[in-house]
């Protein structure tokens, strides 16, 4: 073999070495820098209301859940740790012989908030994304955000968003809002507590047991700690819905 | 000039001394007041509280005064009438921004929060006036609230037989029937038959017989449901097919209503007439809480038993559904043992539940049985323990009172510093009768509880009053020391000098009984100097008292024998403190020496609070009980017992040995392993056990099957957390995960750990493309928590099948094992001969679907989870897989799964049909070519529009004489899913946002208040219900405001009448009387008579008198003011003769 021809193969491998390297560099540049997309999400053009409920449900579920174990905030500034979880006081009294001062006396409209503050940014990046998808299919897209309201209602908590889409391709069409419901009864055991909170506040204690008998489907436990604070878990049967509070009301401590 | 002031030396002291004396007093008032302050927030964000000024935060108000003489935390009612809640609340919580409306007065003093009898059409109960309008809507029921009935048994009374019957609407040349009553029928503007069913043939609404049944909320019954939907009859299997029973309702038609086996048809699978008295309600059929017997011979509904089975926790009873009872007697507690503690348990729904009543015995279970035999039943509940009150009574009224708080104990005529008194008659106390005329003393009935392992707790204030009169040798240190006492006793020798061996004395006085003599009795020493002929009794007595007070004496919660005096010595200059070195001890001393004739000693007796025993060999026992340890328990059971975890649902009460050193030792655990699954020791060369092999007994070689979830486990010998890894670490630290599914590091002496992995096939055949495909459809998010989730539940997924967990343990005192403990198993390497299961879908079974319009596609989107990957299809009919026509979107990789170990696929379903149930039949086919050979079946309910009937006021005017003007928007609905139940919202404006719910809605009546000002106006409605059909409305009105009164705008005479004609329809009344004129109220008035107009009005003529005329209108505007003022006219017919 001589000189000319090793040099050539030579080369030859340089190249590929050299496009190996920029195939890899452009691949690596792909995975990094694009912009992330859920292609998980199945995307129909003729219905934005399924893409944002598979985009949004699964965050509104988890943020129900999460509050509803930490006695209805996601951050709770006032709390007693069970089983390593933040659990809000929503009655409490730091001396012993006296009945609790309610701390949340609007205990629905406070977890409605709470929802509404945690998933507003996933709210952003879903109708953002929404957005994307119909501009990639060569869509006009016009986007009116709007506000994000919850609703725990009777066996349902249903979210809102007052976005207004207008998509123009051939033809105009407009999505006045969009909503997505929840099948959970997060109301009935918010009901509940507040009549617990109404009992602890007035009388120092409340009885589990009246409840059950009122709504078959819920258990009611009280716990109770050692430093008198009382840990409610309101449950419903069917479910692994879940909703605790803390309370601290009426206490006598020991000798006293 | 000025003149010095000149003191001498006295006093320049005296001086000093009172300058002295003022500081320290000064100082002394300063530190003896503590200053706290009501915050309105504190820094730790507790509203309202009263704080030291550290604590405040003081961007918020916060005064030196009690919160509730401040106007920020003045404690008030927070109304929210959307939510239908009236809440105590201190005024700074009630945030209008929220909803919230604060009223000052007390919860009960507001109209709208105050109980009354709350009727719906399911029942009644008393609630609140607000909260009968939100019961209303969360059971979409129509409600009636009567505020005058306030006991529940006048409530129940109230619910009237409803007449019930078929509702028949005609719209679009449809004929649908719905059961309503009469009014709702009437508003929906359909023909009503009374009585009758919508499947009665007569009324030809295509409505049949079906064998579904249903619950229904609110009742507690399961029911029959006809084709049509609607609730029929009780479910009875035996009228399943009588067409009498299917066209009436009970009470009509001679159908009554049979309630089976009169016991509540517990578990009953032919009959669904539940009662919930009887422990008894309606459930959707499980077989795991029911039982095989159970399974409903229609229909997947059945009388679900709400009594609690034998157990340990029932005491060994069946117990009642609603019946409650104490883990011990209250009895019990007279004589309790430091560590008891009393719980109250009841059963409801099947489950057995307990309350602790408290950590200390300040409450305690009380519990009454009523009845016999199979009826006797139990009712508790947890009293207050006021043993407070006990201390230092001196009135047998007060100590033995109704409350039954105290106890007394006879004071056997020892002598004592405690108050006493005098029976005056028979008393029980501790199962031993005290006759009238025994002089007592009185002690808690229920000694309470201490934390005796911390610094002694301070006398509640309760306690000293009482303990005023006592003459008490020193202060009381702890709350023990009440029963704490002094004993004087004179002494008497004859001879004089140093007592020689023998030399007997003699005791003088009333206290001798102290160390166990009476007056002449001898006192001996003998050859080594102790004292003979005395006892302990008194100080034996003063014990119990002690133990009696609290946690307190000389007991041993596992010695049970009192072990702790020895009286002695009492001639000697040495103490003779005997002591068992648990609490109370006896001391005796002689005082004086001697060489004197006379001597006196005292005999102490100083109750302590109680100690436990040293070490913690018992600490375990606290552990495992029927009741979860609580601190006071642990503690009561060692010195060095320590309590661990307590806010867990898994405290515990343990021994710590700071001395061992020695990591837990790990075995496997049998109880782990589910059926078919063993073990097999793994041992070194050595004999030296490594660990154990998992084997499948169900297949030759052992090796697991694929995609079925298996567990295993370990058991240790002191508790240890720990951890897991699939390679070899050199420590504990190194190993990744956390053994037993857990993320928190708690301790425990057992662990079990669940895995599902796919066979080496599917392995093989996944994995032979690069690794990068699995991540191909995913974001960098979903597969950084892809990955995270696939690290926890599952390892790396090895070729050939086999793998290995190594697992360490660590104990409390951080002792770990050097060696791991091994797990080893493989996978099925053959072809997956099982098909896969569809373990469920996300639509529930039954979900209602929106109406199709015309045009609309009538297609949903579904998810199906399966175990294994597979591909799925699906039908309209049930077929085989290889007919079904339609497949789903399934995901092949093994890594695409949610974190229930479950694949899933998704896809279209089409042919929905409106107004009936829509079938869906799937079948699966494995990725080894095993199909499904039963399709599983999901129903979607399709539904019709929803409608709008009415909405008012529309169209109309308002009127009212104030302003603003309370309008009552009111709209009603019907069809739709659950027969127009929905919700509605209006806007003034319609657009998008600006749409406010009702104040009372979810029900097919929607009704809210608006406040308007005089004007012209318009409101958009829309509502929706659970299906997502909605419906659109527009109402128009006008508001007028009428504040003026009416004026008489003619005046005169027909016949022998006098007539006045107003501008506007009024009521007049009139009077005579000339020394009060127009100041007269108008009740007071005569009533003219009016004509049917109502503005023109009449009354006789009489010239002789004067006429003062008020006239008023429907909104009671009428003159006021004096003099004239007060009168719409005043009319002298006189004047007109």
């Amino acid at each position: 073999m001589d000189y000319h021809h090793i040099k050539n193969k030579r080369g030859q491998v340089t190249i590929f070495i050299i496009i190996a390297v920029v195939l890899i560099g452009v691949a690596l540049l792909f995975y990094f820098l694009l912009p992330k997309f859920q292609t998980r999400i199945v995307f129909d053009e003729d219905n934005p209301q399924d893409f944002i409920q598979m985009c949004l449900e699964e965050k509104i579920e988890d943020t129900v859940k999460t509050i509803s174990l930490q006695g209805g905030s996601m951050e709770p500034t006032h709390h007693f740790t069970y089983d390593d979880k933040p659990i809000e006081y929503l009655c409490f009294t730091n001396e012993n012989y006296k009945t609790c001062v309610i701390q949340q006396p609007l205990l629905r409209q406070h977890v409605e908030i709470e929802v509404e503050n945690e998933i507003q940014g996933d709210v952003d990046i879903c109708f953002s994304s929404l957005k994307d998808h119909y501009e990639r299919r060569g869509f006009d897209v016009k986007m009116d955000p709007g506000r994000t309201s919850v609703e725990i209602l009777p066996n349902r908590i249903t979210t809102r968003f007052n976005y207004v889409l207008t998509v123009t391709k051939s033809i105009t069409d407009r999505h006045d809002s969009f909503s997505i419901t929840l099948n959970n009864n997060l109301y009935e055991s918010i009901e509940i507590a507040n009549s617990i909170l109404e009992w602890e506040a007035i009388y120092g204690n409340a009885d589990p047991r009246s409840y059950m008998l009122f709504y078959p489907d819920i258990s009611v436990e009280k716990n109770l700690r050692d430093d008198g604070t009382k840990i409610y878990i309101i449950s419903e049967r069917d479910t692994e819905n879940k909703f605790q509070f803390a309370s601290r009301s009426l206490v006598t401590l020991p000798g006293y | 000039m000025k003149k010095a002031i000149n003191l001498n030396f006295k006093q320049s002291i005296i001086l000093i001394l009172g300058i002295f004396v003022i500081i320290s007093s000064l100082n002394f008032i300063k530190a003896d007041q503590a200053e706290f302050y009501c915050a309105e927030k504190t820094i730790n964000n507790e509203w309202c509280q009263m704080v030291p000024i550290e604590e405040v935060d003081t961007s918020y108000s916060y005064s030196r005064t009690s919160c509730e003489f401040t106007e920020y935390c003045s404690i008030g009612t927070c109304i929210s009438v959307e939510s239908g809640s009236c809440q105590t609340s201190p005024k700074t919580l009630c945030n209008p921004e929220q909803g919230g409306y604060f009223n000052s007065s007390e919860i009960n003093q507001i109209e709208d929060c105050k109980k009354g009898c709350c009727i719906l059409s399911n029942g009644a109960r008393i609630v609140r006036k607000i909260q009968c309008t939100a019961l209303s809507r969360h059971l979409n029921l129509v409600y009636n609230f009567i505020p005058s009935i306030n006991t529940e048994a006048e409530c129940s009374a109230q619910v009237a037989s409803s007449n019930l019957g078929a509702c028949i609407i005609e719209t679009n040349s449809r004929r649908t029937c719905y059961h309503k009553t009469g009014g709702e029928c009437q508003s929906s503007q359909g023909e009503f038959h009374e009585g009758f069913l919508c499947s009665n043939p007569q009324l030809g609404t295509g409505c049949l017989m079906s064998n579904r049944t249903t619950c229904v909320s609110g009742k507690n019954e399961v029911y029959f449901m006809d084709s049509c939907g609607n609730i029929a009859n009780v479910y009875d299997f035996s009228r399943r097919a009588s067409t009498l029973y299917w066209s009436y309702f009970p009470g009509y038609g001679n159908v009554e209503l049979s309630t089976g086996d009169n016991l509540g048809n517990i578990r009953n699978p032919r009959h669904g007439y539940c009662d919930y008295t009887k422990g008894s309600t309606c459930a959707r059929y499980d077989v795991l809480k029911d039982g095989l017997q159970a399974k409903p011979a229609l229909g997947n509904y059945v009388c679900r038993n709400l009594n609690c089975r034998k157990s340990p926790l029932t005491g060994n009873l069946e117990r009642k559904h609603g019946e409650s009872w104490c883990s011990k007697p209250l009895e019990y507690f007279e004589n309790a043992k430091p560590g008891d503690v009393s719980y109250l348990l009841y059963c409801y729904n099947g489950e057995v539940k307990y309350e602790l009543c408290d950590h200390y015995r300040n409450s305690l279970c009380y519990e009454e049985r009523t009845g016999t035999g199979a009826n006797a039943i139990s009712s508790a509940g947890c009293i207050l323990n006021k043993w407070q009150e006990c201390f230092g009574q001196d009135e047998e009224r007060f100590c033995l009172g109704s409350d039954k708080k105290c106890s007394v104990v006879p004071t056997n005529e020892y002598p004592t510093n405690a108050n006493t008194f005098i029976l005056t008659e028979d008393a029980t106390s501790k199962g031993i009768t005290l006759s009238a005329g025994t002089e007592v003393q009185c002690i808690p009935k229920y000694p309470p509880g201490l934390k005796f392992w911390e610094a002694e707790p301070i006398i509640p204030s309760a306690v000293l009053d009482n303990l005023k009169n006592l003459e008490l040798n020193s202060e009381l240190s702890s709350i023990c020391d009440i029963s704490s006492d002094v004993c004087k006793v004179q002494y008497y020798r004859k001879s004089s000098g140093w007592l020689p061996w023998g030399t007997s004395v003699r005791c003088e006085g009333n206290n001798c009984l102290c160390i166990g003599l009476k007056d002449e009795d001898r006192i001996y020493n003998n050859d080594r100097g102790k004292q003979e002929n005395l006892n302990n009794d008194w100080v034996i007595y003063q014990n119990d008292i002690c133990t009696l007070t609290a946690d307190c004496g000389g007991y041993s919660n596992t010695n049970p024998n009192p072990n702790f005096l020895d009286i002695s010595g009492i001639f000697h200059f040495l103490e003779f403190a005997a002591s068992s070195g648990r609490g109370g001890w006896g001391k005796v001393m002689a005082r004086e020496g001697w060489w004197a004739r006379r001597a006196h000693g005292t005999v102490d007796f100083t109750c302590k609070p109680w100690q436990p025993i040293l070490g913690g060999e018992d600490c375990s026992k606290c552990n495992g009980q029927l009741f979860p340890c609580t601190e006071y328990q642990c503690r009561s059971l060692g010195k060095a017992c320590q309590f661990i975890q307590g806010d867990s649902d898994n405290p515990l009460c343990i021994y710590i040995d700071d001395e061992d050193v020695i990591p837990p030792i790990i075995n496997e655990r049998e109880e782990s392993l589910i059926e078919d699954y063993v073990y097999k020791e793994i041992h070194s060369p050595t004999s030296r056990k490594l660990g154990v092999e998992i084997e499948y007994t169900q297949s030759e070689d052992g090796c697991l099957p694929a995609f079925e979830p298996f567990s295993f486990g370990i058991e240790l010998d002191k508790l240890g957390y720990c951890k897991f890894d699939y390679e070899r670490t050199e420590d504990f630290d190194e190993m990744e995960f956390t053994f037993g599914n857990e993320d928190r590091n708690t301790f425990a002496l057992n662990y079990t750990q669940t895995f599902s992995l796919p066979g080496v096939k599917h392995v093989q055949e996944e994995y032979e493309s690069e690794e990068t495909d699995a991540y191909e459809y995913g974001s960098l998010e979903e597969i950084e928590e892809f990955e995270s989730i696939m690290e926890l539940i599952r390892p790396s997924l090895h070729l050939n099948g086999e793998y290995e967990v190594y697992v360490r343990c660590k104990s409390l005192n951080n002792a770990y094992n050097i060696e791991e403990f091994m797990f080893k198993f493989c996978m099925e390497d053959q072809d997956d001969i099982t098909p896969p299961i569809i373990r469920g879908f996300d639509w529930q079974n039954e979900s209602p679907l929106a109406f199709f319009g015309e045009g609309e596609t009538r297609k949903i989107n579904v998810k199906v989870y399966i175990n294994k990957p597979s591909q799925c299809k699906w039908s309209l009919e049930d077929k085989t897989y290889e007919s079904m026509e339609n497949s789903l979107n399934c995901q092949g990789e093994d890594e695409i799964f949610n974190n229930h170990l479950a694949y899933f696929c998704d896809g279209e379903l089409t042919g929905l049909e409106n107004n009936q149930e829509n079938d869906f039949y799937f079948r699966c086919n494995s990725s080894f070519g095993v199909m499904n050979s039963e399709s599983k079946r999901l129903t979607l309910i399709g539904t019709t529009p929803l409608d709008i009937t009415s909405i008012s006021p529309n169209v109309t005017t308002v009127k009212s004489g104030t302003s603003p003007v309370t309008v009552p928007l009111e709209v009603r609905t019907y069809a739709g899913y659950q027969n127009g139940v929905a919700t509605c919202q209006y806007s003034s404006s319609g657009n998008p946002g600006t749409y406010s719910t009702f104040s009372n809605t979810n029900s097919q009546q929607h009704s809210t208040n608006l406040y308007l000002e005089e004007g012209s106006y318009g409101y958009h409605i829309r509502c929706y219900d659970n299906a997502g059909n909605s419906k659109t409305g527009v109402v128009s009105f006008n508001v007028e405001t009428d504040t003026s009164p009416p004026i008489v705008i003619r005046v005169y005479r027909e016949a022998n009448n006098l007539k006045i004609i107003t501008n506007e329809e009024a009521t007049c009344v009139y009077s005579n009387v000339i020394n009060t004129g127009c100041m007269y109220n108008f009740e007071d008035g005569q009533t003219m008579t009016r004509t049917s107009s109502n503005k023109i009005h009449s009354t006789s003529w009489d010239y002789r008198k004067i006429f003062y005329i008020k006239c008023k209108d429907e909104f009671e505007n009428q003159p006021y003011g004096a003099g004239s003022g007060g009168c719409s006219i005043i009319i002298k017919p006189f004047e007109f003769e």
